[in-house]
């Protein structure tokens, strides 16, 4: 067993410390035989901490023999070599050796400070990954400046969530909006079949016109049309580039081509691009068509507003249209408005005040938006 | 050798001087000679003291080999070492150099006020 054992543990040494680690094995087997102990879990457990022993001493002979010049303890002393070049540089380099040196006879400490910088640079730059993306990096789409969020308030209060009947009538009757689109405010799961394997994805509904109010363009195929919004046309779906490798192997066929959603034929009639997201970075994209009640909020809205139209401006026309409204469907609508606000703004509102403070001495921080799952924490209870 | 003449420095550290001494004209099993630097006071892993005779071997003052031995009915592997001809210059020549300090020490030595 222990030679089995030996041939297994020595390929995890390094080639150079094998002359090391195959005597000390043997120590440690002669050792356990003379105390009549069997060469169980203890003894692969010492075995074990020889193979650390040796990379400890394989670590810093890279350490001791690349950086500093001299030979080590067990090697005979040599005369030290006069500095070449300037005598800064030298002196930098001796003062680099040195602190090496040193650290190097302190292991325990190194580690330590080591795992503490590594714990400080980690944290920081999660902070500034997540800072960027919500304060300084702009949205990525074209004229990102003039895509709103509408939200839905309640006596003043934000519920972002609206009903469908309600985005179809702010849809139809605004002028200050270019377009308004919806999404479901939710993902969704679907069972892929027809394949050789049945496969689970992540979907997602949207109004027709998303990607156009967003400004993506598919990368193959086409958007959805609005006759594919009604309720009795043919089921269609738009796939993610990620899926589109992953399922057709990136190939063109894929526009046109069935896949069989939850057991119902959606033809495939785009594929979006790599890298497209929003609010949810799902497979599946499935037009809007459902009649709904007013009273079943489960809607995002976002617009995009009309060139040279301000925010006020769109926000008066659409307080119009929520006083129309309450006037029309006073047991529902009688608290109910709708809140346009920034895009970029209304996905960081949530979590800017205190990427600010942290954010506080760049001073050219500005509100951005938040990207992938952060902007769940954006729709926070009140008006920004 | 003269007094006034400025030798060498011996070409071997102390640690690797008390393993050429310890040598001698025998051969000995690497174990042996771990007992023997514990008891000077050098504590040191296994590997890092298999590193110090590895280091002997490169420079060509200790030879090492494997010998099987029996140890309670099972066969084992024992490293051995013994001096080399080269080890056994250098452990004199480190000999000489000491010697050579201390039969003519300098004569501006602290004195006694």
């Amino acid at each position: 067993m222990s030679d089995s054992l030996f041939e297994m543990l020595r390929r995890l040494v390094p080639n150079r410390q094998r002359c090391l680690f195959d005597p000390s094995y043997h120590d440690l087997v002669e050792e356990h035989l003379r105390d009549d102990r069997r060469l169980g879990l203890a003894f692969r457990c010492r075995a074990l901490m020889l193979i650390m022993q040796c990379h400890t001493l394989w670590l810093r002979d890279l350490v001791t023999h690349a950086l500093s010049r001299r030979p080590s303890d067990h090697t005979a002393p040599q005369p030290p070599t006069p500095p070449q070049k300037g005598r800064l540089m030298h002196s930098l380099l001796q003062d680099f050796r040195y602190a090496l040196r040193t650290l190097s006879k302190s292991p325990a400490y190194t580690t330590f400070v080591v795992s503490v910088l590594a714990l400080g640079i980690g944290a920081n730059v999660a902070m500034f990954s997540v800072t960027n993306a919500a304060l300084l990096r702009t949205l990525p789409y074209p004229d990102a400046d003039r895509l709103v969020m509408g939200r839905a308030t309640f006596g003043g209060r934000i519920n972002p969530w609206m009903s469908v009947p309600d985005f179809r009538d702010y849809r139809d009757q605004t002028d200050a909006l270019e377009s308004l689109a919806a999404i479901f405010g939710f993902t969704t799961g679907h069972t892929i079949t027809g394949g050789a394997e049945p496969e689970r994805v992540s979907g997602t509904i949207a109004s027709v016109n998303l990607f156009r109010t967003l400004g993506i363009t598919p990368l193959m195929g086409r958007h959805f049309t609005a006759d594919e919004g009604e309720p009795q046309a043919a089921d269609v779906a738009m796939i993610s580039y990620g899926y589109w490798q992953r399922k057709f192997g990136g190939t063109p066929q894929a526009v046109g081509s069935t896949l069989i959603v939850d057991g119902t034929p959606h033809i495939v009639v785009g594929v979006l691009p790599a890298g497209f997201y929003f609010l949810f970075d799902v497979d599946l994209w499935r037009p809007l068509r459902l009649p709904d009640s007013r009273n079943n909020h489960s809607w995002l809205t976002v617009g995009r507003l009309k060139s040279g139209v301000s925010l006020e401006h769109a926000q008066s026309e659409m307080d119009v249209i929520s006083a129309q409204l309450a006037e029309a469907y006073p047991t529902t609508h009688e608290t109910k408005a709708f809140l346009l606000t920034d895009l970029q703004e209304a996905l960081a509102a949530g979590v800017r005040p205190s990427l600010l403070l942290r954010a506080r001495s760049s001073p050219s921080a500005r509100p951005s938006g938040l990207r992938k799952g952060d902007w769940r924490a954006s729709f926070s209870p009140r008006v920004s | 050798m003269s007094p006034s003449r400025v030798s060498r420095l011996p070409p071997v550290t102390h640690l690797q001087f008390l393993v050429l001494e310890f040598l001698g004209d025998k051969e000995e099993p690497g174990r042996a000679v771990r007992d023997m630097l514990r008891q000077h006071g050098v504590r040191r892993s296994t590997p890092a003291f298999y590193q110090l005779m590895a280091r002997l071997e490169e420079m060509g003052l200790a030879r090492g080999k494997y010998v099987p031995k029996l140890v309670r009915g099972q066969t084992v592997k024992e490293r051995r070492y013994a001096l080399t001809a080269a080890g056994a210059r250098a452990y004199k020549a480190t000999c000489a150099f000491y010697r050579e300090k201390i039969e003519f020490p300098k004569l501006d030595s602290p004195q006694e006020a």
